[in-house]
């Protein structure tokens, strides 16, 4: 197995796509230093000190900026945009106030607006969560993203909407840029490095031709799968877990290594648990294989936010579990049960151990494919 | 006679609807083997059984009296060299073929092994430049090294002279002679009859996935001596030449193309033909612009066995 491991090893420090592993680890650490700097997270995390500021002490609120707060600790935001309430999540929507002669004072030509009328739309506990906990974890983080001028304005409407949304104890700010780094790299990056290298380890030594120096030597075939799989995460593990660590420091995480350690952890299982998984799809069918695990990675993020049972039948939902478990920003015990169920709430010992399971199960069924299936080495160039 | 080395019955083997190698019967034993047969004829196919890259769709296949499919005893005792020109290119020579010496269990001996085999092919230079910088040749020898490095009793070597210069090609082919008269088993395949002519009499001839003929090269000589070798003769005169041609050499037969000034010639005896014929056109005081056989290539040796059935 060790000729093989180096081999490997020596195959992908050699080769081309280790530019575009660095590549790719390179971008995440440039998103978190232009969401510091210019805007996005960085604005957020300015609301959230300002709104922790002014829970501490209301009168440093500035002006136009409040948090109304009903007294037994519900939340409701400003514009009366979104009340979140014991029964459920409500999303109100005022009347604006009409310009008194309904005209564009700018060029002065009469303009018909549309009448708005209140409207409110409301969600059960469960579906008033999901949003919540969607609004939380992605989209807030991919408009942040995408309002990168600090000296705009931020619209009328919903000037405080953000930070009131994560004042909240449980909505932090490590809750935030964990959450923020957590999709980056254990899901997004994770997967894209095992597209790059597990998929097509099979494929490659077909096209190659090389496959037959390997096949016709006294060698078990799951040595040859094992030695791969190591050599591929020896690689990009310490890339991996180095870029997370400078993002981490980027991101100017509050102090403690908790998180972090969450982080990397769960960045180790989701590396480890794809490579394993995508390995697999590359010996079940080794030409359409890169398809095949697009496929998968696609429809695994749809899968993974879908509650009940479904999500429990992805990877993504055990990283998630072993990030959170292992973390001590979610207090999962107050969250409602049907936030759990997205978020990931496996308890930490199953999840690990169901990771290990899907590894085993991956190099397991691959190596089984190896000893029963003809790889045979095409004619056509 | 000792157990033979390799012994197929019935062996099919389908690729989709394709037959690659179809209903084969074979016992090879030791020595060195001439593998023959036209591209597409099912060479590769029958290497790949015995190698133990494919499993057969119907009968029996037995290397050294065992299955030899993702089976460990048999690859331990068996060098394969592929047709494809493919490397490890980041590796060197030498880097590749200890790797590979290591996967057949070579432990630390690997690297002078390695070392060993390689001058041995003549790739000492090489040793220690990357494979992607050596030239085809270099590639050839290199891919022999592997399959010679752990000391196999049957070494396998599909299309080994395919690519090597006029030298490289001596030097392989004395290689050959030199292993099968150390006791090694070979099978050498080739679509080139006279290459592997050169390097044993013991010819197994494979077309459309069939063996067509296997034995003594003078069983399969005998058989083609019923069909005479067919030579083009482009020149001035056909006519001088012609009468001086049969006056002086082995021709059965003359055909004429006059407006092409061509002779067609036919003979049962191509090398004293090929040996007589520059003194006899010298004589002839003919002025010979072209001369081709199409029987030079085993397709049409093919044809004859064919057409012989």
């Amino acid at each position: 197995m060790i000729p093989i491991f180096r081999l490997q090893l020596r195959e992908m420090v050699g080769g081309r796509k280790l530019w575009l592993v660095a590549f790719l680890l390179g971008i995440p650490l440039l998103l978190a230093l232009a969401a510091m700097q210019v805007g996005g997270l960085g604005r957020v995390k300015q609301r959230l000190d300002e709104a922790e500021a002014a829970r501490k002490d209301p009168r440093s609120l500035h002006e136009g900026r409040q948090i109304l707060s009903s007294p037994d600790g519900e939340l409701e935001l400003l514009d009366g945009l979104i009340v979140l309430t014991e029964d459920g999540l409500t999303i109100h929507y005022e009347a604006q106030e009409e310009d008194e002669r309904g005209e564009d004072s700018r060029d002065g030509r009469r303009r018909q607006r549309p009448r708005r009328r209140d409207r409110d739309y409301d969600f059960g506990p469960l579906g008033s969560r999901w949003i919540v906990d969607f609004q939380n974890g992605w989209l807030r983080y991919a408009g942040g993203l995408l309002s990168i001028d600090p000296d705009q304005e931020i619209p009328k409407k919903d000037p405080n909407a953000i930070a009131n949304m994560n004042a909240q104890d449980d909505l932090n700010w490590p809750f935030i840029a964990g959450t923020f780094l957590f999709a980056i790299y254990c899901q997004a990056i994770a997967v894209l490095m095992a597209l790059l290298y597990a998929a097509p380890l099979l494929n490659t030594e077909l096209e190659a031709k090389t496959l037959p120096y390997l096949l016709t030597r006294p060698v078990p075939r799951w040595q040859i799968i094992v030695g791969k799989y190591l050599a591929i995460a020896t690689v990009l593990l310490p890339f991996h877990l180095a870029s997370l660590t400078g993002a981490w420091f980027l991101l100017e995480m509050p102090g403690g290594t908790d998180l972090l350690g969450a982080e990397l952890a769960g960045s180790v299982a989701a590396v480890l648990a794809y490579n394993a998984l995508f390995i697999l799809i590359g010996y079940l069918i080794p030409s359409r294989a890169m398809v095949v695990a697009v496929i998968y990675i696609i429809l695994e993020a749809f899968l993974s936010f879908i509650p009940a049972l479904i999500n429990r039948f992805t990877i993504t939902y055990y990283i998630r579990s072993i990030a959170i478990g292992l973390s001590d920003v979610v207090d999962m015990t107050d969250l409602p049960e049907e936030a759990e169920i997205i978020i990931g709430n496996a308890s930490l010992g199953s999840s690990f151990l169901i990771v290990g399971v899907i590894i085993a199960l991956g190099l397991g069924f691959a190596s089984l494919l190896a000893a029963q299936r003809e790889y045979v080495v095409t004619e056509k160039a | 006679m000792t157990a033979p080395l390799i012994r197929t019955r019935d062996l099919t083997k389908l690729y989709d609807v394709v037959i690659g190698v179809n209903d084969v019967t074979l016992e090879l034993g030791t020595g060195v083997i001439g593998l023959l047969g036209p591209n597409g004829a099912g060479k590769s196919t029958l290497i790949k059984l015995i190698t133990g890259q494919l499993k057969p769709s119907a009968g029996e296949i037995e290397v050294f009296g065992e299955c030899p499919w993702n089976n460990r005893r048999v690859y331990q005792r068996l060098g394969y060299c592929p047709e494809h020109d493919a490397f490890y290119d980041t590796l060197t020579g030498h880097q590749f073929v200890s790797f590979l010496g290591k996967l057949s269990g070579l432990g630390s001996e690997a690297e002078d092994r390695a070392e060993a085999a390689l001058l041995r092919v003549g790739a000492a230079e090489y040793l220690h430049r990357p494979i992607n910088a050596y030239s085809r040749g270099m590639r050839q020898r290199t891919k022999v090294a592997q399959a010679l490095v752990h000391d196999p009793d049957l070494l396998i070597l599909d299309e080994p002279l395919t690519g090597t210069d006029p030298i490289g090609r001596r030097e392989m082919m004395d290689l050959i002679v030199e292993l099968g008269r150390e006791g090694k088993s070979l099978i050498i395949s080739s679509h080139v009859l006279h290459e592997v002519q050169s390097m044993t009499d013991e010819f197994v001839m494979i077309y459309g996935g069939r063996i067509l003929a296997s034995g003594h090269i003078q069983e399969i000589r005998d058989l083609m001596d019923e069909f005479p070798h067919r030579i083009a003769v482009r020149c001035d005169r056909p006519r001088a030449l012609a009468s001086r041609l049969l006056r002086d050499l082995p021709v059965a037969g003359l055909e004429f193309d006059e407006p092409k000034g061509q002779i067609d010639i036919l003979t049962h005896e191509p090398s004293a033909f090929y040996a007589g014929f520059p003194t006899v056109a010298l004589e002839a005081d003919v002025g010979v612009h072209e001369m081709s056989s199409q029987d030079d290539n085993l397709q049409a040796v093919f044809n004859y066995l064919i057409s012989a059935r």
